[in-house]
């Protein structure tokens, strides 16, 4: 049978249908939630996916990012405060729009701009993908440890703060894999001569505390009067998608404009939904041929850009994570978690052996969208009450959830604390602008990667020159040193023009 | 300013434990058979000279802005008392829950972090909040050691 028909059948079943309209729906009012993000969402609902088969689990996580993604720009439309990085910038035009009595206006281009990304981007994940990955099959152990040094140093380039302390996460990440039995000699390392430690620190409890347990601490630090801002009532929502429709003639060239912005980028290890959708928006405002309002001030097409971008990201996100398991953020990166714990290792074998659920997969993106549409369209008067909710109301929950979350891996009290100590050191880390994300691939990717390597050089028979001599490794190398040399040089001019403005303002 | 120099400080010095420990593993060497210790010998001195040079970066970036505690890059640094009670109350809470599971079971447990984080967290009134705490333990429990049969004793 064909593996795409056979995905769309997987998509279809009922179970997988349910919990991917679960994902939606849960994913749209979490990150609607101001200080709710969607990776908060995937981690949250990675501990349910342990008793599931994968089409579902996929189903529902994939659900969650498609929801999450559409989500942030409801609080970011009517109350002026962005549900998710991504939506920072839908901020400036969305909620002015709101403000002039066109909320449902602004709301329906938001979907809209979303659905279209979403599947832009879909329809390029599943012409490319498949490719990409017969072309993965060329790669030997130099290759893949080449790639995988590659794909951290974009991850800890493309983060928040300097590429230093991207590097120093990533190490601290790679560290961590190292505890536990050496995977070529089976010796023991760093185990302090404890049996617990000698499977290593799985990267699950690291995951959810990294991603949730801040969220919480934050809520606790900032006690107090944390009330909302009123928010922009909505007039007729239904009235506000059909205008959209109408203005989808004057958008159409800047929602495919942005949705390839968006897919390259997620493309992209390290980069992110808020570059992909400050982009688009940036090339938005350039190539405009509506000039009746200026872009700041309610432009439909500062909606269209951003939204379109940042949806478009998930498919794009999706290509490195299932064909080279190099995840491109942080929620495709709980995502390859999923994948492991179901004993799928993403590449070209996950593509020809387990197709169906590759194409499942594939399906419940499509299935994800097409249930954004009807779920958005009935939705709006719910979302603009869910808005109003506090997120520190559902943080005692959080906690909880976590607890379990990291237990029911392996009923280790031993995941507990590792995931209190993870989140913990995220906090902190985040506070003094250290980026986790390159921590957590360090930590996924560290076994393959110091065992692709080692086994390279065990097979060249201690050459280190084999990383030169295959071609596409040396390709790997190539880019990993010249954007290494890159990011230092731009980091460098920034850091002397800064000085240079700071000397002449005094 | 010292959050800054502090924190990669901190990491250099784990970064020179843990290479010291990987001395201790057999074949350290390229020569030696790419043994156990080869990847963490790696990591050790990557980290170390990075985080030392981190910390020369932000000790001259401290002494060009002696007036100026925040550079623009990293808007607060230091750590306010309330943080380090938050921390210490959220620690606190999670160790006594997982602790006090064993002995009067999941239920109660669960309320009682439940109910104290929402105290901690200023939610009002005391008696909407307990109530909630018993619901959501009862629902949690319901959910993973009902439906999924998750033995929920730590």
């Amino acid at each position: 049978m064909d593996p795409l028909l056979n995905g769309l059948i997987q998509g279809l079943q009922p179970f997988t249908l349910l919990l991917t309209a679960v994902g939606v729906v849960l994913g749209l009012v979490i990150a609607a939630i101001p200080g709710l993000t969607v990776s908060l969402a995937v981690v949250l609902l990675l501990p349910f996916t342990f008793y599931l088969s994968p089409s579902p689990a996929l189903g529902m996580l994939i659900g969650v990012f498609v929801g999450g993604m559409a989500g942030g720009a409801i609080s970011a439309i009517l109350l002026n405060i962005p549900g998710n990085p991504a939506s920072i910038i839908t901020t400036r035009d969305g909620y002015p729009m709101a403000k002039e009595g066109r909320a449902d206006v602004a709301l329906g281009i938001a979907f809209l701009s979303s659905i279209l990304g979403g599947a832009f981007s879909l329809l390029v994940l599943c012409l490319i993908a498949p490719q990409i990955a017969k072309f993965a099959l060329l790669f030997g152990a130099a290759e893949q440890a080449m790639l995988v040094l590659l794909g951290l140093t974009l991850v800890a380039g493309f983060s928040e703060g300097s590429i230093i302390r991207g590097l120093i996460s990533a190490g601290l990440g790679l560290a961590i894999a190292m505890i536990g039995l050496d995977p070529i000699t089976a010796s023991m390392r760093y185990t302090f001569d404890t049996v617990e430690l000698q499977q290593g620190i799985s990267f699950i409890p690291v995951m959810i505390g990294m991603f949730a347990l801040p969220v919480a601490l934050q809520s606790l630090v900032q006690t107090g009067d944390n009330s909302l801002p009123p928010a922009i009532p909505v007039a007729n929502p239904h009235l506000g998608v059909r205008k959209a429709i109408a203005s989808l003639r004057q958008l159409w060239g800047c929602i495919f404009r942005s949705s390839a912005i968006g897919t390259t980028i997620g493309a992209i290890p390290g980069t992110g939904s808020a570059i992909a959708a400050i982009l688009s928006y940036q090339y938005a405002e350039r190539l405009s041929k509506n000039r009746t309002v200026e872009f700041g001030n309610g432009h439909p097409e500062g909606v269209a850009a951003p939204e379109a971008a940042n949806s478009a990201l998930t498919g794009g996100a999706l290509i490195p994570m299932l064909i080279l398991g190099i995840p491109g953020d942080p929620v495709t990166a709980v995502m390859l978690g999923a994948l492991l714990i179901q004993g799928l290792t993403p590449g070209f074998t996950l593509f020809r052996d387990s197709s169906e659920i590759v194409y499942g997969l594939f399906a419940s993106f499509g299935i994800s969208l097409g249930l954004l549409t009807i779920i958005s369209l009935l939705g709006i008067p719910l979302f603009v009450k869910v808005i109003r909710i506090p997120a520190r109301v559902l943080m005692p929950t959080i906690v909880l959830f976590c607890i379990i979350g990291s237990y029911a891996l392996q009923n280790s009290v031993l995941d507990v604390w590792v995931m209190l100590s993870a989140g913990v050191l995220a906090y902190y880390m985040q506070r003094w602008n250290y980026p986790i994300l390159p921590l957590l691939l360090a930590l996924i990717l560290g076994k393959i990667f110091e065992t692709q390597f080692r086994m390279s050089l065990i097979i060249a028979l201690g050459d280190p020159l084999i990383f030169l001599k295959k071609p596409i490794s040396l390709a790997f190398v190539v880019l990993f040193v010249s954007f290494l040399a890159w990011t230092v040089r731009t980091e460098f001019l920034n850091s002397q023009k800064s000085k240079t403005s700071a000397v002449s303002t005094t | 300013m010292a959050a800054r120099i502090v924190f990669p400080a901190c990491i250099a010095l784990l970064a020179f434990m843990y290479g010291w420990i990987a001395q201790g593993f057999p074949s350290m060497s390229l020569d030696e058979g790419f043994g156990p210790g080869l990847f963490p010998a790696f990591i050790a001195a990557i980290v170390g000279v990075l985080a030392l040079a981190e910390v020369l970066i932000q000790s001259k970036s401290a002494s060009s802005t002696n007036n100026d505690p925040a550079p623009s890059d990293l808007p607060r640094v230091s750590i306010s008392l309330r943080e380090l009670v938050a921390t210490c109350l959220l620690v606190a809470l999670v160790v006594a829950t997982v602790f006090a599971i064993r002995h009067v079971g999941f239920v109660a447990a669960a309320s009682g972090l439940v109910f104290a984080l929402s105290l901690a967290m200023g939610m009002r009134p005391i008696w909407a909040s307990a109530l909630a705490s018993i619901a959501i333990a009862l629902s949690t429990h319901f959910i993973f050691s009902g439906l999924f049969g998750l033995v929920l004793a730590f």
